[in-house]
């Protein structure tokens, strides 16, 4: 059966290009075979080594940056399982805490948009400030629902709810009114351009856009030194639109932001997309020349097969294609379609090379963000290491 | 920067404010693994509390990378609640707990090394750019 | 109503964009006096996925039309006619 290799002696360890085989996952035209990984000791018999060896480990793993900025890193982690790379995945969305508005105090809206509607606008904005300050806060034990039974019953056994304060709680205020231009205060009167046919509510109001940016920090004790000058609470995108206003409506409320996490509410997940992908791998098992090949290129994506001359010696020979970068590739089958190709190509991922792309609301940095992923799951193991321990005292 | 344990614990562990805080700090050493009945010393299933498939699938193929391991597999029982349920089988009179916590320190070496690979190529990469440090 | 804050799918902040987008779609942007086409605009404020995409492209700023409910304006209205 296609994507099964019997390895060629089940008394001998795997050849190196049984062991090559067994990391691809097989694309074919209407199936995916070979999915399942098999580096499990014993599936390849008793002579092949497949227990965990950190020694190995380290040797086989290897990553490649593609591109590190801080609101976008993608690079390639090779040598890892899936279910390790989604652990770090589900982590960088779900686990790592970050700082987001929780309650709104609402002291005056007449805006037309609507108070819980505001809030919920407001919980969605991403803010950063200085990264030490950031890790200095602590989090926040929210106490549950008070008509959520069930939530109520999982928080007993959790201890007892925090108290806002300055090293768990951040506030924020917005005070906004808008009003017509006037000559004195603008230099412009901005009724009377109304009624001469101004349309531009820039030029006819003033405040009739209320942005992130006309949030104003205010620090609570320690955070004074915490979140000093440049590294005060601010929003990430000072140009957020939040709210339209008209003249003599008014915004005036308070923020407490917290410390939570993504599983909590989406709010809290300090990136955008944390995603991976496995490589693409194209093999072309026999040539493929002429109109053929560029043909063949068509069926990919730009830059993922190229042409060159069948014989190296001469530049004028007939193209033949060849696979230039299988990285850029998306794994259409388009080539799988087409008769002329058949046989002649085979398409497939590679199973252990994962391409990943974090891409940070802006709280903290990308790579960071996966580094703190890799330290939240080893402090897991950890924590269940000395609970483990516990559990065999107590036997 | 090395920060070895996640923040809701670094919350209860730190000196300052967890007590005004009116936290117990018990949190950190509260239980949150169980033995589940009818469990042997070569045959044995854990209950892990508030714990899912990112702590169930990476412990549960660490744990079958052990050759004295028959048998391991994990599962959340109910979506509703966190408890996640993990079964292990040794081969001989190897001892579960043995093997469990095996599992968790291998666990814990993996991320040190990616850890370390992760910073060396980000720092090697940040030389390449132009400009020395990318940002 | 009012342009979300962030996409629906991927969570990306989009509400910092949506202005600048309305600008380079309506208003002169090269030699000739023509606006930027929508999704050579998208593509310049870096939305890159479909569902960030969309995002833009399908909203109805309905905001502007209820701002005109306003009695501070009610006369100015009046006077001037509508003003869109």
């Amino acid at each position: 059966m296609e994507g099964r290799f019997p390895p060629s002696n089940p008394w001998a360890p795997l050849t190196a290009e049984e062991l090559e085989a067994r990391k691809v996952v097989n694309v074919n035209a209407e199936t995916v075979t070979n999915t399942a990984a098999t580096d499990i000791p014993g599936h390849w018999g008793p002579e092949q080594d497949d227990s965990w060896n950190l020694g190995r480990f380290r040797d086989n793993l290897r990553i490649d940056f593609h591109q590190n900025k801080p609101h976008d890193a993608a690079f390639s982690l090779v040598g890892v399982d899936a279910s390790i790379a989604n652990a770090f995945r589900r982590i960088l969305i779900a686990e790592i805490p970050t700082l987001a508005i929780e309650e709104v105090f609402m002291f005056n809206n007449t805006s037309i948009i609507q108070d819980e509607v505001l809030a919920h606008r407001l919980g969605l904005i991403p803010l950063t400030g200085g990264e030490k300050g950031l890790k200095w806060l602590r989090s926040f034990r929210k106490p549950p629902p008070k008509d959520d039974f069930a939530a109520q019953a999982a928080h007993n056994d959790d201890g007892e709810p925090s108290t806002a304060s300055d090293f768990n709680t951040v506030v924020l205020g917005l005070k906004v009114e808008c009003r017509w231009a006037t000559e004195a205060l603008d230099g412009r009167d901005g009724k009377k351009l109304a009624k001469e046919g101004e349309t531009d509510p820039n030029v006819r109001y003033v405040n009739s856009n209320v942005y992130a940016r006309d949030f104003k920090f205010m620090p609570q004790g320690q955070q004074e030194t915490q979140f000093a000058g440049e590294d005060a609470i601010k929003p990430v995108n000072p140009d957020i639109l939040i709210a339209k206003l008209r003249p003599g409506q008014k915004i005036e409320l308070q923020c407490h932001c917290i410390k939570g996490v993504g599983m909590d509410h989406a709010k809290f997940s300090p990136v955008a997309t944390a995603s991976y992908r496995l490589l693409p791998q194209i093999n072309i098992t026999s040539p493929i020349l002429g109109a053929e090949a560029k043909k063949f290129a068509r069926c990919f994506p730009k830059g993922v097969i190229g042409l060159e001359p069948s014989d190296e010696s001469d530049p004028n020979s007939e193209p033949k294609a060849v696979v230039k970068d299988p990285m850029k590739d998306t794994v259409s089958r388009e080539c799988l379609r087409h008769d002329e190709f058949k046989g002649k190509v085979k398409l497939g991922r590679v199973r252990d090379h994962f391409i990943f792309s974090v891409e940070s609301t802006g709280q903290l940095r990308s790579d960071e963000l996966f580094l703190d992923s890799v330290r939240l799951l080893k402090a897991k193991a950890e924590r269940f290491k000395k609970h483990l321990s516990e559990l065999e005292e107590g036997r | 920067m090395a920060r070895t344990e996640s923040d809701v614990e670094m919350a209860d562990d730190a000196t300052g404010g967890a007590e005004q805080n009116g936290s117990t700090g018990d949190e950190f050493r509260k239980q949150r693994l169980r033995l589940l009945p009818n469990s042997t010393e070569t045959a044995a299933s854990f209950a892990f509390d508030k714990e899912d498939h990112t702590l169930g699938n990476a412990l549960r193929y660490i744990i079958m990378k052990n050759p004295d391991v028959e048998f391991c597999g994990y599962s959340i029982p109910h979506p509703s609640e966190a408890v996640m349920n993990l079964r292990i089988q040794t081969y001989d009179d190897v001892n579960v707990f043995e093997v469990l916590r095996k599992g968790l320190e291998d666990l814990s070496d993996l991320c040190d090394v990616v850890e370390d690979k992760f910073v060396a190529a980000r720092d090697e990469y940040a030389a390449s750019q132009p400009g020395g440090e990318a940002s | 109503m009012i342009i979300p804050i962030r996409c629906f799918s991927c969570g990306k902040v989009i509400a910092d964009l949506y202005e600048k987008y309305v600008d380079l779609i309506s208003n002169p942007q090269d030699e000739e006096g023509n606006p930027m086409p929508d999704g050579e605009a998208m593509d310049k404020l870096g939305l890159n996925r479909y569902c960030c995409r969309r995002m833009m492209l399908t909203h109805v700023d309905l905001i502007e039309k209820l701002l005109r409910y306003n009695p501070a304006e009610r006369d100015i209205i009046k006077v001037s006619g509508p003003n869109r």
